[in-house]
């Protein structure tokens, strides 16, 4: 059953991230926990991918609480209701861009 | 159905590098180090990560030296981690596609997942020692997989396993990694 997070990008309206197959959440890029952890936070996909979310600085592991936090909820839906609409005012900050690796 | 053992992950307070021997002190002393700005506390986990050891705060001398448990003073040129022994901040892993769970060493559990994609197959929980030849942390997060899938599909996120982690045998979570 697919689930996605609807994830509000500065400047480019909604961009969808899948809510499946996802086996931790972690702060900081693509590279690893210890690099841009306060502006970067990824989900690592048991297929090897990797979607990084780029945010302005915010407390370490507040993002990547808010979105594991926001994971569970959409999850939780029932199955027609296919995405989780994060609103923007919701957001603990601002997303600037989405890139998968 | 997507399932997530929730684990507390205790935080990290400070972290350094040991440069005074405090082996017949049973001590950590760093000269460079703020150990009460920054917020040390008696009862906080010492991961010694140059031997792979681990003891506990017993005091706070002063900013620069800490009293740990007899006989597990830390000797120079030592990257030490001190983590809270009371914090700890949740972490969801998957729970589901796993093959097996091993007790890795002992501080470390794997939770190795049913995956051909190297770099995504396995989970390593780095913990506080369960003694040698225990399978406690193991045997726990085997437990905690079985329950997360025995639960209503929209418990989608199991939060029992670090309650259980304690009850097992004291085990404090201080990290987690895919790899």
């Amino acid at each position: 059953m697919q689930k996605f997070l609807s994830i509000p990008v500065t400047a480019e309206l909604n961009q969808l991230v899948s809510c499946n197959d996802i086996k931790i959440i972690e702060v900081g890029d693509a590279t690893g926990p210890g690099s841009n952890p306060t502006t970067t936070t990824t989900l690592y996909y048991g297929s090897g991918k990797k979607v990084t979310l780029t945010h302005t600085a915010i407390t370490a592991f507040a993002f990547r609480d808010f979105i594991q936090d926001s994971v569970v909820q959409c999850l939780q839906q029932m199955w027609h209701d296919v995405t989780l609409v994060i609103p923007e005012e919701d957001l603990p900050s601002a997303v600037s861009g989405i890139a998968i690796a | 159905m997507e399932k997530f053992l929730d684990i507390p992950v205790y935080v990290l307070v400070t972290n350094g590098t040991t440069d005074a021997d405090g082996t017949a002190s049973d001590e950590l002393e760093d000269s460079t180090a703020t150990f009460e700005d920054d917020g040390v506390a008696i009862g906080d986990i010492v991961h010694n990560g140059t031997d792979n050891t681990y003891t506990t705060v017993v005091a706070v001398t002063s900013q620069t030296v800490l009293e740990v448990e007899a006989g597990d003073g830390l000797d120079t040129a030592k990257a030490y981690f001190i983590h809270s022994g009371t914090e700890a901040i949740g972490q969801i892993v998957s729970a589901v596609d796993t093959a097996i769970v091993e007790q890795g060493s002992v501080s470390t559990t794997t939770i190795n997942y049913d995956s051909a994609v190297s770099g995504a197959d396995v989970m390593t929980i780095t913990h506080t020692p369960v003694p040698a030849g225990s399978e406690a942390g193991r045997n726990t997060i085997q437990a905690a997989i079985v329950s997360a899938a025995q639960s209503n599909w929209k418990r989608v996120s199991y939060d029992q396993v670090g309650d259980a982690l304690l009850a097992a045998q004291d085990i404090k979570v201080i990290g987690i990694s895919l790899g």
